[in-house]
């Protein structure tokens, strides 16, 4: 389900130290798909909902003592990377890269002449900006579908920085990743979302 | 001058600021003089914004009762 992000203001941070019931219900219903998203980006799909599960605990429980060094947001999705990265090193398990490494850029190699230069320039789009892009609803459905498709670690970084509006620096902090592995990985995730806006343009239809 | 294969595997790099001066006025002066790659970055500009706004997800009702009553419980 789509849906707007959630505000945190000063009195809702108030009513969560509280433990208040309904702002923490608001905050799960927020944030569990992309604490989801980057737990499996870690720690790979089968353990991800219990390291979440695990971190919504201790987020209730530790909300008290919330300082606002960094935003919450940025401050729970730290405690679920913890958490993962804790378990994969108690599993003595490495999170494989081949994904990263397999191909540098994700673009097809018949896209470009052997001197560089495009071969099949990208089609001009009809529907051009954002607002007219939004308000059809079925290339939404297409974009969402591809995001969930995408391996874990390219939706956990995409996530991270295109929904969530992570500094790059902290979603390589979250996720363990270098730098360059999460650039090539946001890079190629945005590739293929471009495709997918591109083929709707073309064709009406994901 | 660079290729468009180059700028087309590097866009998100300077899209996200992580080129020095010179990497970045050799990338611009491509895109002033190629039309295609000036298109290339304005989708991908576009495919960033759109897919951002339109994939934030939220729990269902069930996921979010299922974390109460643990958080409740533990």
């Amino acid at each position: 389900m789509a849906a707007v992000s959630l505000e945190i203001t000063d009195e809702f941070l108030k009513l969560l130290k509280a433990q208040d019931q309904d702002a923490f219900s608001e905050l799960v219903r927020h944030h569990h798909r992309q604490m989801i998203y980057v737990a499996r980006g870690i720690i790979g799909e089968a353990q991800a909902e219990e390291v979440v599960q695990e971190a919504w605990v201790s987020i209730y429980r530790n909300l008290i003592k919330f300082e606002g060094r960094s935003s919450l947001k940025t401050w729970m999705l730290t405690i679920v990377s913890n958490g993962a990265k804790t378990r994969l090193r108690k599993e003595s398990r490495q999170v494989s890269f081949a994904d990263v490494e397999a191909s540098l850029s994700g673009l097809s190699e018949d896209l470009f002449n052997p001197d560089g230069h495009w071969s099949k320039p990208p089609p001009e789009w009809d529907i051009s900006s954002p607002d007219r892009l939004l308000e059809e609803s079925q290339l939404k459905d297409c974009i969402e579908k591809t995001t969930n498709s995408l391996p874990e670690q390219q939706r956990a970084v995409f996530v991270l920085r295109e929904i969530e509006q992570q500094a790059l620096e902290d979603v390589r902090n979250i996720l363990g990743l270098t730098d360059s592995n999460v650039r090539v990985l946001l890079h190629r995730a945005r590739l293929k979302l471009m495709q997918v806006i591109d083929r709707y343009q073309e064709t009406g239809s994901c | 001058m660079l290729s468009c294969k180059h700028i087309a595997e590097n866009a998100t790099d300077y899209m996200e600021g992580r080129m020095n001066f010179f990497q970045r006025l050799k990338f611009r002066s491509h895109l002033r003089a190629c039309v295609h790659c000036g298109r290339f970055l304005r989708h991908i500009g576009l495919t960033c914004i759109v897919s951002g706004s339109c994939t934030h997800q939220t729990a269902t009702d069930q996921e979010v009762e299922a974390i109460l009553e643990m958080v409740k419980a533990a």
